[in-house]
């Protein structure tokens, strides 16, 4: 950081002029992108002051009526928000805690696989749901565990197991929401820390070899050690998508019958908000989902950057 | 990667790392595989929970099955999906590189090159609340529309930043020489640097590709009409319905309409372009995620 006197205002202004005259194209060049940003992005954050309204489809932001702030008494008022709300966040929770180390125990593995031919198909295998959407990895998983016709249950049967409909009692779907989603994501995520591992260098390994290291203490001594930061880095993001469940995943595989641990803050908005037309209210449901989302992405951000002097913005 | 270790012979615990991942790869594969042979196998047989992981009595029925009830509606989202995919990615992949362009020209060519970065970090953080997002994009009239899932993704603001990161490696003296030549910004963009910029594009347009062929949210936000509907909301629409059992009301019992195994069938048909065209998005969406990562 340098640090100069600042020059005045007036000066800083006629010198951004002379850059804008003498730049021009460059500035031109944005300006789809910047009419994108404020369309696109910021003026739907801006709308969310319909959750201070009573808002109606046919008055617009401008006729309908202020109400204050009923819409959230109202949100923390009903039982339900309390339900969606503690969906949200345990799927979440079981994401990080169960779903973060299993991307780095791949990565771990592709890299001590000695037959490259394997490596290259296990890595083939990995990456292949990622491209997949919801709508196909959501059907793959409830026709495989299908009551009649899918080949877990099919398998239990013969073992003398009562068939179970995974996707019909609540209990379950929590669990499935995880495994499906490690199971979707976990291969591309170790690409990153397949790269980070790449960067270690070997004569480190050699000379732990030579002083009778076994792979585990290599792997604990060396490896994650180096790769920690990257680590960082993915645990502060998953953090920050803590609240980012995803619509897709949840809408393909809820049905009525799990409703109540499937619903997620998204899935409610959209099936309340926009289906029955009560824009105000799960308006404000999203304003409070947005709000702890960003507290969860400073509180992280700012622990990091306490205890580990590093964070995601520098 | 790479051999860490120049041992060629197998110890115990190389046993156990490929022994571990072979489970591994064999739990990724299997719902796969169960679906190709449920697919390929008769309805009956399916229904009655006969199939696991070799098909019985093997039939293309439940392929023909589409071709023969819902080809109209499979071709029309098919033929929506293909355009807001070629129109959506080329849309997506230029806004984003033009965008990019002035931010890796570097704070003393282009001032507002942090105003930029700030705005596709902030649309990376926050996205967007979807009731006003709704109503926005209903206010621009943009509803059952093409354009309704392609605008939203103008500038994907990951991808632009894949692109700055890309373009600020390009030397400076590249830029001067074309300032020599008296070619503007604009052209030394268009005949320079996108052409020297083809790994990148390719591998943002990979990811452009899937986020359009996948697209869910965005087409059942936007769209309601049945026409305009993409391949992956008119495949959950026959997957969630239970079976085609109305159709058997006419009078003939089909026995593939009531059946587990077409379901099967058309998650295999939906995969069938992706999985064709797999081997070439892994060669280059594997560096995309590190450049990305990098920043």
């Amino acid at each position: 950081m340098r640090t100069r006197n600042k020059p005045s205002i007036a000066f800083q202004l006629s010198s951004l002029k002379d850059n804008i005259l003498h730049n021009k194209v460059l500035y031109l060049m944005v300006i789809p992108g910047l009419v994108f940003f404020v369309m696109i992005r910021i003026i739907p954050i801006l709308g969310s002051v319909i959750a201070w309204q009573r808002y109606s489809i046919f008055r617009g932001i401008l006729g309908s009526p202020w109400v204050g702030w009923a819409n959230f008494r109202e949100m923390f008022a009903y039982e339900g928000f309390y339900r969606v709300l503690s969906n949200t966040m345990l799927i979440g929770f079981y994401r990080v805690v169960i779903g973060f180390p299993v991307p780095i125990i791949l990565a771990l593995l592709l890299n001590e696989v000695k037959s490259i031919k394997f490596q290259k198909f296990a890595q083939s295998a990995l990456y292949l749901p990622y491209f997949l959407s919801w709508v196909v990895v959501g059907q793959l998983f409830m026709n495989a565990l299908h009551p009649s016709t899918g080949i877990v249950n099919i398998l239990l049967t013969r073992f003398g197991v009562e068939p179970v409909f995974f996707f019909g009692q609540p209990q379950y779907f929590h669990a499935l929401v995880t495994i499906s989603y490690i199971w979707k994501f976990a291969g591309y995520q170790s690409i990153i820390y397949l790269a980070a591992i790449s960067t270690v260098d070997p004569s480190l390994y050699e000379a732990a070899e030579i002083d009778g290291a076994g792979p585990l203490v290599k792997i604990f001594r060396i490896t994650l050690p180096i790769i920690a930061p990257v680590i960082i880095i993915m645990m502060l993001l998953s953090i920050g998508q803590f609240m980012e469940i995803g619509f897709d995943q949840i809408y393909v595989m809820m049905n009525p019958l799990v409703r109540s641990t499937a619903d997620i803050f998204d899935t409610y908005i959209y099936r309340v908000g926009l289906v029955n037309g009560r824009f105000s209210i799960t308006t404000a449901i999203g304003l409070f989902k947005s709000l702890v989302g960003l507290v969860l992405i400073m509180g992280g951000n700012f622990i990091s950057q306490k205890w580990l002097g590093r964070g995601l913005f520098r | 990667m790479k051999q860490v270790s120049k041992n060629r012979r197998f110890s115990t615990s190389d046993y156990l790392i490929h022994g571990a991942l072979g489970v591994i790869v064999i739990l990724m594969i299997l719902p796969f595989w169960h679906e190709i042979v449920k697919s390929l196998s008769a309805p009956g047989n399916v229904n009655a929970g006969q199939v696991t992981l070799w098909p019985v009595n093997p039939t293309l029925g439940n392929y023909v099955y589409y071709y023969r009830v819902h080809l109209t509606p499979l071709l029309r989202a098919f033929g929506v999906t293909l355009w807001t995919t070629v129109v959506g990615t080329l849309w997506s992949v230029f806004f984003s590189a033009m965008t990019a362009y002035p931010v890796a020209r570097g704070k003393h060519h282009f001032k507002a090159a942090g105003l930029i970065m700030g705005l596709a970090v902030f649309s990376i953080v926050f996205t967007p609340p979807i009731i006003p997002y709704f109503l926005t994009i209903r206010g621009y009239g943009l509803l059952n529309t093409g354009w309704a899932l392609i605008i939203p993704h103008t500038i994907v603001a990951f991808h632009m930043i894949i692109i700055v990161v890309f373009f600020r490696e390009i030397p400076e003296e590249i830029f001067d020489s074309c300032r020599m030549d008296g070619a503007g910004e604009f052209r030394v963009f268009l005949q320079i640097v996108l052409p020297l910029s083809k790994a990148v594009l390719a591998t943002v347009a990979i990811f452009s590709t899937i986020l359009f062929w996948n697209m869910f949210l965005h087409a059942v936000l936007f769209i309601s009409d049945p026409r305009q509907q993409p391949i992956q909301i008119f495949v959950r629409s026959v997957l969630s319905g239970g079976g085609d059992a109305a159709r058997t009301a006419g009078g003939t019992f089909d026995p593939f309409a009531e059946s587990e195994s077409i379901k099967s069938a058309l998650v295999i048909l939906t995969i069938l372009p992706i999985a064709v065209v797999y081997p070439f998005l892994q060669k280059y969406f594997a560096k995309g995620i590190m450049v990305g990562s990098i920043k």
